[in-house]
């Protein structure tokens, strides 16, 4: 049986996602050192204390904490599944369009915020590098607090678990794994 | 205190930051310079030709050291019209998140965590505990050095991953600065200053790399300096004036 690595599954976001994988056939672990295919992660952690704006006394620890959680633990993650990848060895993270540098809206969340646009750049060069070695990536906004996580969790299912082609899925020998691309739970795509 | 501009630049011992203070000092500015690195002289000789030039200890990762330069800039000046937040730790070319499935592991969290805090969340602070002083200069402009490799978009390489992805956290700060601040009156520089040539403690240049910092220097002075018919969109500019996508 296939299996499906979570990071959390603490998240309503990431409890719906795995009764859909369950669902489909996949087995679900948060176990690392067995042969995965896909690799989820669902950390969205925001520290105490990193909530301020400019001018209202950032903390330093605070922005640390948050970038420690939302970026190293799951690349120190990432790093223990590597190796064991298979199928369609598919990495997976959550973001969000307030980590977009040419749309975010947000005045506060520093640690939070830079940390996800971080993911961005890392998860592309990551790619880059693995991208001929059969890895694939996917980035996804679930618009926590604004959509329903149960149907956020259908929309990253169907992104996840299908393989992008060009010209909407017509013309199969065209893939278009090679651009990373960050959608939100309504499908639109989110500009870096 | 007296009313020569004053500016904060931080980084300042070597390279793009010191070639940034030094052409500042030669527009009539007073430079706070931020040293971090006690090897490097530079400063210190500039000191000998610009009295209007004082050194502050500044690791952009300490907030004491942030308290204590607005400390002093308060007493000397009672102002800050420009920030330069140049303050970065460099990324080695080889280091490469494939490796770790080639049996090296790539993603130190130690050193991520020090890449993070001093290449992006070191701005957010600095604007945040200097932010008194800028609200009482006339310029009220701030200037960030950022990088090529901060662009998504444009993203071909497989390696620099911590320098890279501690460019991207900052643009994305510098977005929440911007919505913060803009409203203001504040104005943004982000700057990618170009692959520049490494400076020695005796001041000569490494041969590799392609752009001298002081030429580089020039382009952002100019730019940190000149206003923007429009101010209101928050752009990536390189050391030839290009626009460069996130």
């Amino acid at each position: 049986m296939n299996k499906v690595y979570f990071t959390s599954l603490e998240s309503d976001f990431a409890k719906a996602l795995a009764k859909l994988f369950r669902e489909n056939g996949f087995e679900i672990t948060t176990e690392t050192g067995i042969n995965i295919e896909y690799f989820i992660d669902t950390t969205d952690y925001t520290a105490e204390g990193d909530d301020k704006a400019v001018g209202e006394g950032l903390s330093s620890e605070a922005g640390e904490e948050s970038f420690r959680k939302n970026v190293c633990e799951p690349l120190d993650k990432l790093d223990s599944c590597f190796y064991y990848m298979c199928g369609k060895k598919r990495i997976c993270f959550l973001s969000s369009r307030d980590s977009s540098i040419s749309l975010s809206p947000k005045t506060r969340g520093f640690g939070h915020n830079m940390a996800k646009a971080a993911l961005h750049n890392i998860l592309t060069i990551t790619k880059n590098g693995l991208i001929e070695r059969g890895f694939t990536f996917r980035l996804f906004d679930p618009l926590t607090g604004e959509y329903p996580p149960e149907l956020a969790a259908k929309s990253a299912y169907v992104y996840f678990t299908r393989d992008r082609y060009f010209d909407n899925d017509a013309d199969k020998t065209r893939e278009d794994e090679r651009n990373l691309l960050l959608r939100d739970a309504k499908g639109r795509e989110i500009p870096w | 205190m007296s009313d020569l501009k004053t500016a904060l630049v931080t980084g300042a011992d070597r390279g793009l930051g010191f070639a940034i203070a030094k052409r500042l000092l030669g527009e009539g500015f007073r430079v706070f310079a931020g040293k971090f690195n006690s090897e490097y002289t530079l400063l210190e000789d500039l000191q000998k030709d610009y009295p209007e030039l004082y050194i502050v200890e500044l690791d952009v990762k300490n907030p004491e050291h942030m308290k204590a330069a607005a400390a002093e800039i308060e007493k000397i000046s009672g102002k800050l019209e420009l920030l330069v937040s140049n303050a970065a730790l460099m990324g080695m070319r080889t280091e490469k998140p494939s490796d770790v499935i080639d049996g090296n592991r790539g993603f130190d969290p130690e050193l991520m965590a020090a890449f993070f805090m001093t290449n992006s969340y070191a701005a957010p602070m600095l604007v945040d505990t200097f932010l008194p002083l800028l609200r009482k200069g006339e310029m009220k402009r701030l200037f960030f050095t950022s990088s090529e490799i901060s662009s998504v978009r444009l993203m071909r390489r497989t390696g620099s991953f911590r320098y890279g992805m501690s460019k991207t956290a900052l643009n994305l700060g510098v977005r929440m600065i911007y919505n913060t601040l803009r409203p203001e009156g504040f104005t943004f520089r982000l700057y990618q200053p170009g692959w520049m040539k490494h400076q020695f403690p005796d001041g000569s240049l490494a041969k590799t790399a392609i752009v001298d910092p002081a030429d580089s220097a020039k382009e952002a002075v100019r730019q940190m300096l000149e206003d923007r018919l429009d101010e209101d969109r928050l752009v990536l500019t390189d050391y030839l004036g290009r626009e460069l996508s996130f």
